[in-house]
């Protein structure tokens, strides 16, 4: 590991002048990726900037319209130990309770785990079914973008050289809705996704015709994906197994993994499938036990 | 008289015989022994004084290191194994 | 649970808390990387990150001009080493190769070689020195999986290596396949040609690693005077001593080597790497030097064990089996030496057999040189042949335990290199298992299955020596030499606690260093409790003749006239009882003849074998693969058990590594020989939540070879388990798997006919 320094800004303000002084910058966020490449020597820097001192990135609210807002560097831990954030978005608690172990989430952020832009990325399919837009700031302003939008290829994300991910904004739920979140590894712990899949469901005011679903998919594309198709193939029909199916046949379309390690492209395609149709039916399953 | 059981590669040395009957009453003189029946197989187990690297001694099923004076038994049966490590 | 009916023993069969347990529970416990010196400096090796080369130049220049750097380490450093075989303590060892593995001279042959070494203030300093470190290297292809090794148009990784016959002969042309073994008997065609039935298959297994949680370590102080200090995990100081004389052509009496507390070794912790390397380091440098490995070092570096490939060949009848055609081929990475004769010697060795023939290759790869893991050799022969017994048992309508008990070996049964079995417990095993609650529960749901195997180990004696110097408050301090792996402070102290009649915590036992105690093999083969317990027992028997001497002196009467027992020495006339307790005699010691110390010091021989005979429930999920232990039960002829609890716990983890070796562990390669998952993220060895309570039965069938009947317990209950979970999922599922993992995407694959 190269020696680096270390910078703790306590705004915004001083965060952008930091990014600006013309060194090779990381953020350090929650640091449960960032160091352990550093010292792998995977990444190199000539400053750390921690973010964990400016108020807006670990910041937390849920409007009165439901709608939530989480702080970039806001640790996981404080997030699904929240009971009313839990109630309301447990498809979110479902990627937040599962990215490392519990002295990790104590650490480790959403904004830290989409910024490291790993097609496995366990918050990232769970976002993009909540439909979650991004809030990135710079000297020159702030802009917006659906989480879908933010990921450009393995280890490789949106953001310009001068600009900082904020915030992640989960919008409120549509009513007869229910989002669901899960991953499938080898083992039960300790492991990362071979596939995964979020789905949310949304259904007509009588509970028998779906109206729309958000189906997307980690590790199974040099990006997390949103399967546009699932919604076009679904749409209008009853939730039935036949009709996730068709949701599960249009994710296995679209994904275009690859063969290592962690799985084979012929059993990631056919898991896209399995745990899409898996997904739609935990989803499912919670819009029912809500009403 | 020790039985010693031949291994089967060398079991071309003693005319195809896989056990043979032999007088001694130590390692040392019951492979001198065999080694007159079957020339060439004290050589295959015994370098310089000892058992070779890559073979072991097992006298009544047990693979020890065997000194060249270990005291034979009647009845007592010696073979020759691969050398065996333990985890 | 145990079998056990009512212990003749007061100490033996308890379950105390271990001796050395506060201190590894509060952390206070010192490891190797714990160790800090004054002066202390680190190195760091580099390593080849190419898996066949040839080394052309290696220039260390800019490296030793880096800040904080203040030794440069090549082979060129180290004495020219002869090209001899030598026994070093745990096996032979090939002095050039033992020499050219800690650090390349010619040749890289695998990914992670190490081929160069620096000290630095700081270990970032050593690191970056270490990327001015410029190789150049003649890239060749290397040769990656052991049938691919044996073709003749192979890459050679030696142009030296002829297969050598036990016969004394060589082959023609030069092999990658270092030698060759058979064992056979009978005539196997004709009892092929009279079989009912037949299962003839291919089994392969993947090259995987012990998985102990501590990276190697080593520290090492060159002393001005010349001696040598190292402070390392090892299972084997005296080993590590040894192989440091002779690599660094060293006097064997001027190295003292400290074994710290071992963080798992399994086997893996019986080869060196480091700790020549951090002793010229230190010599170097004038500082005493530390050396660690990283995760991903130990994975590409270590001693990992075969991948297999074994074509096999099982015909029964009536019944019985009758035939077996077996071709072992076992990688030995990139030296010669694999595990293939443990292979071959014990696959057979729970059943009567009359007509065999298995032959042995030992094949050297691209790969680390394997080094021993828990039964060697055993887990993938024992996957082979228990799950071909598996098939055969449904061909013939056998229930697949009653056709393992009636071809079962017993007392007499010629194992396949000739020799006859003393008292064996196979056979209690599958009984145990046959009445076990486990087996007679029905196995109920959808793609569930349930399997069963068997397994053995040859188990080892050796040598061990203790000393118990006993203190004038009665206690009795035991010093050592075996590391303590598996809770064997407490197995031996127990054992002396017992022979002297005292309690347990009266014995205050010690691992002590090389200048410290007479010289101890390694803690392997399943020996520590046997042997160093035979030692053990030896001691006390010392310390009981030396209690009486004194006593009887006092009393004015012969030794002989006294008798020791239950913690007291006791002379009875028809008169009179007189008394002495083992306290009182101690504090006396100063005017009765000064210091009282026992010592045992001995090569152990009657090393029973140990069996064992598994039963495991699997649910497999059938659109994702991934197979679940719902129920395992491991059954085990243990001898005596001292501790049992220990004993329980040896099985345990034994059976825990055979659930990651069948289900998920393997070195993953790509193309150029690199290893793509060395990391704990990737190399999925199981944890707390991926297994069940695993039921340990414990079958006691005291070994008579031991004053307390103790056989080695540690490695066979990692024998029947890969074989045992193939044979559940082909019960869930309908289909063989006859290669390793049976991971979730081999399993899906196959389901799906997806690959």
């Amino acid at each position: 590991m190269e020696a680096f320094d270390y910078l703790a800004p306590h705004s915004l303000l001083e965060a952008y002048a930091a990014l600006g002084n013309g060194r090779r910058s990381l953020m350090l966020a929650g640091g449960t990726d960032v160091i352990v490449q550093l010292r792998e020597d995977r990444r190199h820097c000539d400053q750390l900037i921690d973010l964990k001192h400016i108020p807006e990135m670990m910041s937390m609210k849920l409007t009165p319209e439901g709608r939530l807002e989480i702080g970039a560097a806001k640790p996981l831990a404080e997030i699904y130990e929240d009971g009313e954030i839990a109630r309301r978005f447990p498809a979110l608690i479902d990627s937040a309770t599962i990215i490392g172990g519990t002295a990790i989430q104590s650490r480790a952020s959403f904004g830290g785990n989409l910024c490291n832009a790993s097609p496995a990325a366990d918050s990232a399919p769970a976002l993009m079914a909540l439909a979650a837009r991004l809030v990135i700031g710079s000297s020159r302003g702030t802009r917006e973008m659906p989480v879908e939008e933010f990921f450009l290829g393995p280890g490789r994300n949106a953001l310009q050289p001068d600009e900082l991910l904020l915030q992640v904004i989960v919008p409120a739920q549509p009513a007869h809705s229910g989002a669901f979140y899960h991953r499938f590894i080898p083992r039960n712990e300790m492991d990362i996704a071979v596939a995964s899949a979020g789905a949310r469901i949304t259904l007509d005011a009588a509970g028998e015709r779906i109206e729309s679903v958000r189906v997307a998919l980690g590790a199974v594309a040099a990006t997390p994906l949103m399967v546009a198709g699932a919604n076009t193939a679904v749409v209008g029909k009853p939730p039935t197994a036949e009709t996730f199916a068709l949701a599960g046949q249009a994710a296995a379309e679209l994904a275009t993994p690859i063969t290592d390690m962690r799985g084979s492209i012929a059993q990631r395609k056919h898991l896209a499938s399995v745990l899409t149709v898996r997904a739609l039916e935990g989803a499912l399953l919670r819009l029912r036990e809500n009403h | 008289m020790a039985m010693v059981i031949v291994p089967a590669p060398l079991r071309d040395l003693c005319g195809g015989a896989a056990r043979l009957d032999v007088a001694g009453a130590t390692l040392e003189e019951l492979l001198r022994n065999v080694d007159a029946l079957c020339p060439g197989f004290y050589g295959r187990v015994i370098e310089n004084g000892q058992v070779r690297p890559e073979v072991a001694v097992a006298i009544n099923g047990e693979a020890a290191n065997y000194p060249l004076f270990e005291p034979l038994s009647p009845g007592s049966e010696v073979t020759i194994i691969p050398a065996i490590g333990g985890g | 649970m145990t079998t056990t009916e009512r212990s003749p023993y007061k100490v033996i069969g308890t379950r105390p808390i271990r001796p050395d347990g506060v201190e590894k529970v509060t952390g206070k416990a010192q490891y190797g990387a714990d160790v800090r010196l004054p002066g202390m400096i680190h190195g760091r090796l580099l390593r080849s990150p190419h898996a066949h080369a040839y080394i052309r130049r290696i220039d260390t220049s800019a490296a030793e001009k880096m800040p904080g750097v203040l030794a440069v380490l090549t082979h060129h450093d180290f004495p020219a080493a002869r090209d001899e075989m030598q026994e070093l303590g745990e096996g032979a060892v090939n002095l050039k190769e033992l020499s050219d593995n800690i650090l390349a001279s010619d040749k890289v042959l695998y990914r992670g070689h190490a081929v160069a070494a620096v000290a630095a203030l700081s270990p970032h300093q050593a690191e970056e020195a270490l990327k001015k470190i410029v190789v150049e290297y003649e890239v060749l292809p290397p040769v990656l999986d052991v049938m691919d090794a044996m073709r003749p148009d192979a890459p050679l990784l030696s142009e030296t290596r002829f297969t050598r016959e036990m016969t004394g002969q060589k082959s023609e042309k030069p092999s990658n396949i270092a030698s060759h073994l058979q064992f056979k008997s009978g005539d196997v065609e004709a009892a092929f040609a009279e079989a009912d039935a037949i299962v003839e298959r291919d089994y392969t297994t993947k090259m995987v690693h012990q998985g102990y949680i501590e990276p190697h370590n080593a520290t090492a102080s060159w002393n001005a005077d010349g001696t040598i200090t190292i402070w390392t995990s090892t299972q084997g100081p005296f080993v590590v001593r040894a192989q440091v004389a002779e690599v660094l052509r060293h006097p064997i009496s001027t190295i003292r080597v400290i074994p710290m507390e071992i963080g798992g070794g399994f086997g893996g912790k019986i080869p060196i790497y480091l700790d020549p390397v951090a002793a010229l380091l230190s010599k170097k440098s004038g500082r005493p030097v530390k050396v660690l490995m990283s995760r991903t070092d130990v994975f590409e570096a270590s001693g990992p064990t075969s991948g297999t490939h074994i074509a096999l060949k099982v015909g029964v009848k009536d019944g019985v089996i009758t035939a077996v055609k077996a071709d072992l081929a076992y990688e030995a990475g990139a030296y010669a030496g694999s595990p293939v004769g443990a292979g071959a010697l014990m696959m057979l060795s729970p059943y009567n057999i009359e007509n065999f023939q298995i032959d042995g290759y030992d094949v050297v790869v691209n790969k680390p040189k394997t080094s021993a893991y828990r039964a060697p050799g055993a887990p993938a022969a024992a996957f082979a042949i228990e799950s071909a017994l598996d098939e055969l048992a449904h061909k013939i309508g056998a229930d697949p335990l009653e056709l393992r008990k009636k071809n079962t070996a017993r007392e007499g049964t010629r194992r396949v290199d000739g020799t006859a079995f003393p008292r064996i417990g196979h056979e209690e095993c599958v009984d145990a298992a046959l009445n076990s609650a486990h087996y007679r529960s029905p196995i109920e749901g959808p793609n569930r299955g349930r399997g069963v195997a068997s397994g053995y180990w040859i188990n080892a004696g050796m040598q061990s020596s203790v000393v118990a110097a006993v203190n004038t408050d009665g206690t009795v301090n035991l010093i050592e030499g075996s590391t303590d792996i598996g809770g064997t402070r407490a197995s031996l102290a127990m054992q002396l606690a017992e022979t002297l009649g005292l309690p347990f915590d009266v014995i205050r036992p010690t691992v002590a260093d090389t200048d410290s105690v007479g010289y101890n093999d390694v803690t392997g083969g399943s020996r520590t409790t046997f042997a160093s317990g035979m030692a053990v027992h030896e001691a006390g028997l010392d310390i009981q003749r030396q209690m009486r001497e004194r006593a009887a002196k006092g009393w004015g009467v012969a030794a002989d006239a006294v008798s020791y027992a239950d913690g007291r020495v006791t002379l009875k006339t028809d008169s009179e009882t007189k008394e002495l307790s083992f306290a009182e005699i101690a504090k006396k010691a100063a005017s009765t003849g000064g210091p009282i110390v026992g010592r045992g010091s001995l090569t152990a021989r009657g090393a029973g074998a140990a069996y064992a005979t598994h039963i495991v429930d699997v649910e497999v999920d059938p659109d994702t693969g991934k197979v679940t232990i719902l129920r395992y039960t491991a059954v085990q002829d243990v001898g005596t058990a001292i501790h049992p609890s220990y004993v329980e716990g040896q099985i345990q983890g034994g059976v825990v590594q055979g659930i990651g070796w069948a289900l998920n562990e393997e070195y993953y390669y790509d193309d150029d020989g690199r290893m793509a998952n060395s990391s704990y993220l990737d190399y999925r060895m199981p944890t707390a939540l991926d297994v069940p309570m695993i039921d340990a039965v414990l079958v006691e069938v005291p070994n008579p070879g031991h004053p307390y009947g103790v056989r080695g317990v540690g490695e066979v209950p990692i024998v029947p388990p890969l074989a045992a979970i193939a044979n559940a999922i082909a019960d869930a599922t309908g289909h063989r798997f006859t290669s390793l993992p049976m991971s979730p995407r081999r399993v899906v694959e196959e389901l799906h006919g997806l690959s």
